[in-house]
């Protein structure tokens, strides 16, 4: 034998003694990570459970939603407030993804054994009634007065039916907002009490507010965009942004009759181009590399982004990983227009809906719940960050005094605007995602991706 | 010997009775009964279910619709005609080929290199094994955050890459995606190499070294004409297994830029669970059930012969 280092067999012990150590390794790189993160995991609160039970009553009943952030966390203690004065009832709570979310909502119905309580954004719910999944509530909440039909407006009324049937109760809105560290904003010259309201104003802001390892600005010669040190500006997850500078600039998805898409139309393409020319030719944007641009938060958290445009839950971060952000720090201001049309921002709710093939007993039980949730939806908007969905709650003090909701509430009532919810939404949505993605990530001019996005989702009309 | 063969072919000839057939058959009732719980399993939860998606992608198959209308062959014929299954089916061959040939490549190497025995031999083969044992989600989250968050780019930054984003770019989206996957997964296929260099008899290297034959021809003469089976199993499994990726590209770029990383079976997943058209999606399924046995079979064949895996 020339030696023993070549000699060696595998057997069964040594490659699950091999595969141990591997786990064993992963999980000790798995401890070190979690310990890199102590200090925000110190600073948080503990988190809500994603299954709880609750109560000890004998009606029994499941709940589902995706209410993953500080929304979810105030939703579990309504709950919990519930079956406090509900003895006879016992709640299944489970939080989902998003995405897992509308996967068990139809198989669990097919299959016979659905929650007997669904919360879902309202995107979600013509796609779900147009296909039988849930009960009809004009009846059963509004008929048996368990709730005042007229403290909703509208639009609410809207974003809760299918084919002028009420299928949801809208519990609370969540809105786009326009989020800014004022200290940042000082420090760059500029005076956090005169915020951007047009859209050059706004590009001139993130310029201004971008800056690369020399200090010099976008529009100075010898700006180096391969390191940047601060950026102008992020729209976190970017489809909330161009939606409402769609409207802003006289776009829409679809014509009013929903025949035909319009996202290859100039207005939708000088909208997407506004974006996309922060992004890729001033490089005031944080990178995007997803349909949401995860950088973000971290970006914020280390004061290197100055504007974010995200929803109402980003709220959430001020509670728990930015606290030395919060207010006033951060302050929330108007969305800007950016269009030359007409301002407009985006919003939508998240509604309570009844599964089909619920027992009469549950059906009663959960319209209780419904009616609880919704008069409790004032207090649950303070801590959630969305405003109340009925108009007597949005009329609180409390709702319109607060730094969040009192700027977001009149965003909603002057200048919000519902999107067109259809069965297929899940469908054109991934498609127009996919176009701005490709225009926002300098892939595709916005003009070609448009055109792609517009011949798919005419597929999906009529 | 040849008396013994003849025995034996003269048994072979004689004309079994039914009495033979049915002893014989008494005789191997015992396998059919070892192997009869995992056929019923895989009858009901592997074939049944391949057969039923193949009957549902002849019908236009709405989740919760009254009625599924039959459609014959129209869905096959609408995938002929979507211009984003080719996009996808084009995103994830070559995410598949390039995975595998770095992973195979990579994996080959590193197990050549801690098979023999050194100080910490054992400490490396668990190192390179560990990331294996992450969850797709919990590596997807990691590296989001490595990569998209601008950890990775502060380091190269002195390269000019400070603001480079990786899954940002359409040339270089599937390559990020293609690495992040080896880092996941090279462990597994280095040790079945592993397993096969052990089983490498070393006299033959002995014999090759004295008749002078050095380490790399030793390595293209002995190593991996002996390691083919071992190669052909883990080329296979590579194969199928990056032909079905999700999990990276759902996580990591949900299919992004654009369409630039969307996988067949992403959009799969966008046809059965996001649009409900499972009819359709099914058709998805049975065109890459047919792709992964055609790459498997000229896998097979390229390899030259049948070996027993």
């Amino acid at each position: 034998m020339l030696s023993d280092s070549l000699h060696g067999t595998i057997n069964r012990k040594e490659l699950l003694k091999k595969a141990g150590a591997g786990a064993a390794a992963a999980a000790a790189s798995g401890t070190l990570l979690s310990q890199a993160g102590a200090a925000h995991a110190a600073a948080a609160p503990p988190p809500t459970p994603v299954v709880s039970n609750l109560g000890k009553g004998t009606k029994t009943i499941t709940i589902w939603d995706g209410l993953g952030g500080a929304d979810g966390a105030i939703f579990a203690k309504m709950l919990a407030l519930f079956v406090r004065k509900n003895p006879d009832v016992k709640i299944h709570h489970e939080t989902l993804d998003w995405g897992v979310y509308y996967q068990k909502v139809p198989t669990s119905i097919l299959a016979g054994s659905p929650p007997d309580f669904i919360v879902n954004d309202a995107y979600g719910l013509p796609q779900f009634a147009a296909r039988n999944m849930l009960q009809p509530l004009d009846a059963l909440i509004f008929g048996q007065n368990l709730l005042p039909k007229n403290d909703f407006s509208a639009g609410e009324l809207a974003v809760g039916s299918w084919q002028n049937k009420v299928y949801g109760i809208p519990l609370w809105n969540p809105i786009i907002g326009f989020w800014m560290n004022t200290d940042l904003v000082r420090k760059a010259g500029l005076n956090p009490d005169k915020p951007p309201m047009t859209g050059p104003d706004f590009t001139e802001w993130a310029i201004r507010l971008t800056t690369d390892s020399h200090g010099r600005h976008p529009d100075q010669a010898g700006f180096d965009s391969r390191n940047i040190q601060n950026y102008g500006v992020s729209m976190g997850w970017y489809f909330h942004s161009e939606i409402s500078n769609l409207w802003q600039s006289g776009g829409a998805i679809t014509n009013a009759a929903h025949t035909k898409c319009l996202l290859d139309q100039p207005e939708s393409v000088a909208s997407l181009q506004y974006w996309t020319d922060l992004a890729t030719k001033y490089h005031t944007h944080v990178p995007i590399s997803n349909i949401y641009v995860p950088a973000t938060g971290p970006l914020y958290a280390s004061n290197r982004l100055a504007m974010v445009v995200e929803g109402s839950w980003w709220l959430n971060n001020f509670k728990t990983v930015f606290k030395s952000l919060n207010y006033p720090v951060t302050r929330l201001y108007p969305l800007p227009q950016w269009g030359s049309k007409q301002k407009a921002v985006w919003w939508t709710a998240h509604v309570m809906s009844i599964p089909a093939g619920i027992s009469d007993q549950n059906t009663q039980v959960v319209a209780r719940l419904i009616a609880f949730l919704s008069d409790q939806a004032s207090w649950g908007s303070l801590e959630s960050g969305h405003i109340p969905a009925r108009t007597s709650h949005k009329k609180l003090p409390a709702i319109n005094s607060n730094w969040w909701t009192g700027v977001l509430s009149r965003e909603q009532r002057d200048f919000g605007r519902l999107e067109w919810y259809s069965p297929n939404y899940n469908q054109q949505q991934t498609y127009y995602m996919a176009a701005w993605g490709a225009a926002l990530t300098g892939t595709s001019s916005p003009k070609a991706a448009l055109q792609q996005a517009t011949q798919l989702i005419n597929r999906t009309l009529g | 010997m040849a008396a013994q063969t003849g025995l034996i072919a003269v048994q072979g000839a004689r004309k079994e009775s039914g009495h033979d057939r049915w002893r014989r058959t008494v005789r191997r009732l015992p396998h059919y009964a070892f192997i009869a719980p995992y056929l019923l399993f895989f009858g009901a939860f592997s074939i049944g279910p391949i057969l039923y998606g193949f009957y549902m992608s002849l019908f236009h198959w709405e989740i919760l619709a009254s009625h599924q209308p039959f459609t014959g062959l129209d869905n096959y014929k609408r995938l002929i005609d979507d211009t984003l299954f080719w996009t996808a089916l084009k995103n994830t061959v070559y995410f598949a080929g390039l995975t595998v040939a770095i992973e195979t490549t990579l994996a080959l190497l590193v197990a050549l290199a801690v098979r023999d025995r050194f100080f910490g031999r054992s400490f490396f083969q668990s190192i390179f094994y560990a990331p294996v044992t992450l969850s797709a989600a919990v590596m997807g989250v990691i590296m989001t955050q490595l990569i998209s968050t601008g950890s990775l780019n502060y380091y190269l930054g002195p390269f000019g890459l400070g603001n480079f984003s990786f899954l940002a770019n359409t040339t270089t989206v599937i390559p990020t995606l293609s690495l992040v996957s080896v880092w996941w997964g090279f462990g597994f296929p280095m040790l079945i190499f592993l397993a096969g260099l052990y089983n490498i008899p070393n006299d033959l290297y002995d014999a090759a070294h004295i008749d002078g034959a050095g380490t790399i021809q030793s390595f293209f003469s002995i190593t991996l004409p002996l390691l083919r089976p071992t190669l052909l199993f883990v080329l296979v499994i590579l194969v199928i297994a990056h032909l079905q990726v999700f999990a990276q590209n759902y996580i990591m770029t949900s299919g992004g830029p654009g369409y630039s990383s969307l996988s067949i079976v992403q959009y799969l997943y966008q046809n059965a669970w996001q649009f409900y058209d499972l009819g359709y999606a099914s058709a998805i399924a049975v065109a890459l059930a047919v792709l992964m046995g055609a790459f498997t079979a000229a896998l097979f064949r390229l390899l030259g012969q049948r070996f027993e895996l």
